[in-house]
């Protein structure tokens, strides 16, 4: 067959989707591991601001419920369960890129979350292979992806979805800096995928002396630009 | 034989620009043994590829279109025609399917008792129509049936056509459907072909005539769908305004 | 021969979670809402012999062959239709023939690229052809993946056996799609999209074969060639395409208006030789109810041989002998609506009451031109596990030949079985599973 590395809108979309909500799964359930952690002995105002940002809408009353909903809600749009199932429904789209391979970890994810939803399954411990085979898909699909235009576009996805959770989550500015850092090294091998205004705001407003997420204008301005910094 | 000029254009705005647009037009006379193209042009928004070509039922027809976004797509269809008596010869067209009654071409009841010879039956036909249907612009759509004509009993030309042709195509009579201008018109104006054997001969249904001279074809087909002039698609969420002139003038 | 299949068998479980894991699935519409579900999957195998699929592989070809010529007749000279063999009003009444096909000359002059006949095996141990399918025939997928999987989980099993290789059906598919695309440009897999039945089987076919699987919109026509449009204005020219859009929705500017799912000109793009559409356009008329009765006069009449494939005892009542035929017997035939559209669909005589046959009765003398009737075949019933007990079912093999510059049979099938006793029907989206297809190499 005829090689080609043309990526249509369609595909592009699929492919920076799937980047930001399987990245967006591994980070729920790693907060979520966090916040149960302190939930173990530790008072409300340790896990509260985790709670708080998970749960926006403030749907769930106590801390079963809270950690069974952010596993398996699927209306909920923060939970494990959604995330995962967003990512699926982009990755359906790709499996001729992404091969059969990549995304059988994603089944795989999928039908456990499912079936530990159905047994009631009350110990995040139990979707320890949710993440496992997150990571299993990373590294698939970067072994395996051959048009590399697809896996920056994957990537920088998940570097968008890292940022955007750390600033939601009040990371310190290293961790922030470091991360935005990573965004900009993929744009080097996609430069047409930017909005080049964008990313001057950005590059202004993400320096050690502006950076406070306590301003909340500051930080609501910073979580648009870094949601509108890619076109697809 | 007389000589006429005729002029059809469209402007087709959209409310906003348009990424892509495709169309497929039917807007230029053909030649036969009715008519001559004796000159033509054509103009057309210049960012539009066109290529010509023929479709199923061998009408002349232009197919392109635009891929960088845009608002406007205009083209003029012009040139002189010089016209003969209208009986055109039969160039082995599948006669099949101008006997088999199509969705907008299909009337069950016996609507008139006609004579055996192909031609008076044309006639008789005609007759009927022009004498129970009532001539009623916009009281009908392009998807109005011969059936929904017959109970109503009013329409304009493209509903005479239609029942015309279901009426023959009851009798085994092939019939088809005809698209192209008509003096004084502002619009383009709808008619029949029938065979009678050896030829196709012309009946206007709506002014009750066998027709002689002064009609230019575009094109026919077995029913308004296989002859539309003009058919686009395009992508986005705008809106589509269209603007058409036709004027056909004997010079 | 022995044959040993107890351990794929035990493992059935395991091989049902593998298709999990591929997401092996077929889409249905309940009540207006997509829903995806596992093809139910029986490990025990279709057992075909050697001996048997040479014949099955011999009728195939030569069936596909008088069908491919038969379409290429219909859409220039036809001369079936003036030396009387088939009267016209079969061909041109039916829906599935096409006007706007007339003197198209497809690349390769073939129409039925992907062609899946369904046969059922008689209790005498005669096959029998159901049904031809030379528009978009799925299923094919279904078996390839249950063997990748089965290879794995009991590899004994094909040690013990010569069975012959079904994965390489996507070979047959790429060799084909190369032959006809003739280095024009790339070659695509064009689905409706992901809520079609077979999407799993569109996106499994690009991944194996390496093609793009592309969406509506993702393609356009631009000086009368197709291409493929990239994110960033970029575009490839496209050579071959492997639509799973059917020929209504193909060009909103030829036929249904309204439909999103096509591309605008590709048809002026194919009639002037500058693409290749897998399967061609206008086939319909060669797999129409009413012209499956024909088909063994095609293979006679375009090959000069005999039909090795046999019909369904097949009769037309519009034809004086069946005519009267039919009437006579109607209770113990199964009577077909070739009208289709709002028609009678397929009923059997045994199942009338003396007033619903009356009825049809009079149905068939006011519009013989309508129906076909045939005998009921006996089918042989093939074993599937129920609860892990293994029951009788009937099932049907739907074989794929697939034509390029040959025509080659795969030598393997999509086996669909009915999971209720009493029903002849196998379709997937009525609650059956499928089996992998095993032809024996010795």
């Amino acid at each position: 067959m005829v090689k080609h590395t043309i990526i249509s809108a369609k595909k592009a979309n699929s492919l920076y989707w799937l980047g930001r909500y399987e990245e967006r799964v591994y980070i729920t359930l790693h907060l979520l591991r966090k916040c149960h952690d302190k939930m173990i002995d530790g008072e409300l105002e340790d896990y509260w601001p985790i709670w708080q940002n998970l749960d926006t809408a403030g749907v769930y009353q106590t801390n079963e419920e809270f950690i069974f909903g952010i596993m398996y809600d699927d209306i909920n749009p923060s939970t494990v369960m959604s995330a995962q199932m967003r990512a699926m429904d982009n990755a359906i789209l790709l499996r001729e890129d992404i091969l059969s391979e990549t995304l059988s970890y994603l089944e795989m994810s999928l039908a456990l979350l499912k079936e530990c939803r159905n047994k009631q399954e009350k110990n995040v411990i139990c979707l320890q292979p949710v993440i496992d085979w997150s990571l299993a898909f990373w590294g698939s699909a970067e072994q395996r992806l051959k048009n590399h235009k697809a896996l920056y576009i994957m990537m920088i996805g998940r570097n968008i979805e890292n940022l955007d959770m750390l600033l939601r989550f009040d990371y310190d500015f290293e961790r922030v800096a470091l991360a935005y850092d990573s965004v900009k090294h993929y744009f080097r091998h996609m430069p047409s995928i930017v909005d080049d205004h964008i990313e001057e705001e950005l590059n202004r407003l993400i320096t050690r002396e502006r950076f406070n997420l306590k301003d909340v204008e500051y930080k609501n301005k910073l979580l648009k630009f870094i949601n509108q910094l890619v076109r697809v | 034989m007389k000589r006429y000029l005729y002029n059809y254009q469209t402007i087709v705005e959209f409310s906003e620009a348009v990424p892509m647009h495709a169309v497929m037009l039917r807007c230029q006379p053909v030649s036969n043994a009715g008519q001559t193209v004796e000159q033509e042009h054509l103009v057309v928004s210049p960012d539009y590829w066109l290529q010509a070509g023929h479709d199923a039922f061998y009408n002349r027809i232009l197919f392109g279109g635009a891929t960088e976004p845009h608002k406007t797509f205009a083209y003029v269809s012009t040139g002189i025609v010089a016209t003969d008596t209208y009986v055109i010869k039969y160039r082995g067209e599948n006669l099949f399917l101008f006997k088999q009654p199509t969705a907008l071409t299909n009337v069950r009841e016996a609507v008139l008792t006609t004579p055996d010879n192909v031609i008076d039956a044309a006639y008789a036909i005609c007759n009927w129509l022009y004498e129970n249907i009532v001539y009623q612009p916009l009281c009908t759509t392009v998807e109005t049936t011969a059936a929904e004509v017959l109970e109503r009993r009013k329409g304009v030309c493209q509903d005479f056509a239609h029942l015309m042709i279901a009426l023959c195509r009851q009798r085994d009579i092939p019939a088809r459907y005809v698209n192209g201008f008509l003096e004084g018109e502002g619009e383009t104006h709808a008619w029949v072909e029938i065979f009678d054997g050896y030829n196709w001969l012309g009946f206007d249904p709506t002014h009750n005539r066998c027709i002689s001279e002064g009609y230019v074809k575009l094109a026919h087909g077995r029913d308004v769908r296989d002859c539309s002039v003009s058919r686009g698609l395009f992508t986005g969420q705008a809106t589509q305004q269209t603007t058409i002139h036709v004027t056909l003038q004997e010079i | 021969m022995n044959i040993r299949i107890n351990e794929l068998i035990d493992s059935r479980d395991t091989v049902n979670k593998w298709l999990e894991r591929y997401g092996v699935r077929f889409g249905v519409y309940k009540h207006g809402v997509f829903n995806e579900q596992l093809f139910p999957f029986d490990s025990i195998p279709r057992i075909i012999s050697h001996s048997d699929w040479s014949y099955l592989e011999t009728g195939l070809k030569q069936r596909v062959l008088a069908l491919n010529k038969f379409l290429w007749d219909v859409y220039h000279d036809k001369r079936i239709i003036k030396d009387g063999i088939i009267p016209e009003e079969f061909v041109y009444s039916s829906k599935g023939y096409m006007p706007e096909c007339e003197g198209i000359n497809p690349t390769g002059e073939v129409y039925a690229h992907i062609a899946g006949i369904d046969l059922v095996e008689g209790k005498d141990g005669q096959w029998y052809v159901l049904e031809d399918n030379l528009r978009i025939p799925s299923g094919a997928s279904y078996p390839m993946i249950a063997r990748e999987i089965t290879r794995k989980v009991s590899p004994q099993t094909f040690t013990q056996n010569a069975v012959a290789e079904n994965r390489n059906y996507s070979k047959l598919l790429a060799t084909m799609m190369e032959e006809m695309n003739n280095g024009r440009g790339i070659s695509v897999i064009l689905t409706p999209g992901r809520y079609n039945s077979a999407y799993f089987e569109h996106s499994y076919f690009a991944e194996k074969i390496g093609a793009t699987l592309a969406y509506p919109g993702d393609l356009f026509v631009e000086d009368n060639k197709v291409y493929y449009a990239g994110i960033y204005k970029e575009k490839t020219r496209v050579g071959c395409i492997y639509r799973r859009v059917s020929d209504e929705y193909i060009d909103p500017l030829i036929f249904e208006a309204s439909s999103l799912l096509g591309i605008p000109n590709v048809m002026q793009a194919y009639k002037s030789g500058n693409v290749a559409l897998i399967n061609a356009i206008g086939n319909g008329v060669a797999d129409d109810k009413g012209i499956y009765y024909f088909v063994p006069k095609m293979v006679e009449y375009y090959l000069g041989e005999q039909p090795i494939l046999q019909n369904a005892p097949t009769y037309l009542p519009y034809f004086k002998k069946d005519y009267d035929y039919v009437l006579a017997n109607i209770q113990r035939l199964v009577i077909k609506d070739v009208s289709e559209a709002g028609g009678y669909g397929v009923v059997f005589g045994k199942d009338l009451s003396k007033e619903k046959l009356d009825e049809l009765k009079a149905l068939i003398i006011d519009q013989p031109r309508r129906w076909i009737a045939q005998e009921v075949i006996d089918f042989k019933d093939l074993e599937i596990l129920e609860d892990d007990k293994p029951v009788e079912r009937k099932a049907d093999l739907r074989a794929f030949v697939v034509s390029g510059k040959e025509t080659r049979v795969w030598a393997s099938g999509l086996t669909r079985f009915s999971r209720n006793p009493d029903s002849f029907v196998v379709n997937s989206s009525q609650g059956g599973g499928f089996k992998d297809t095993w032809v024996l190499e010795e």
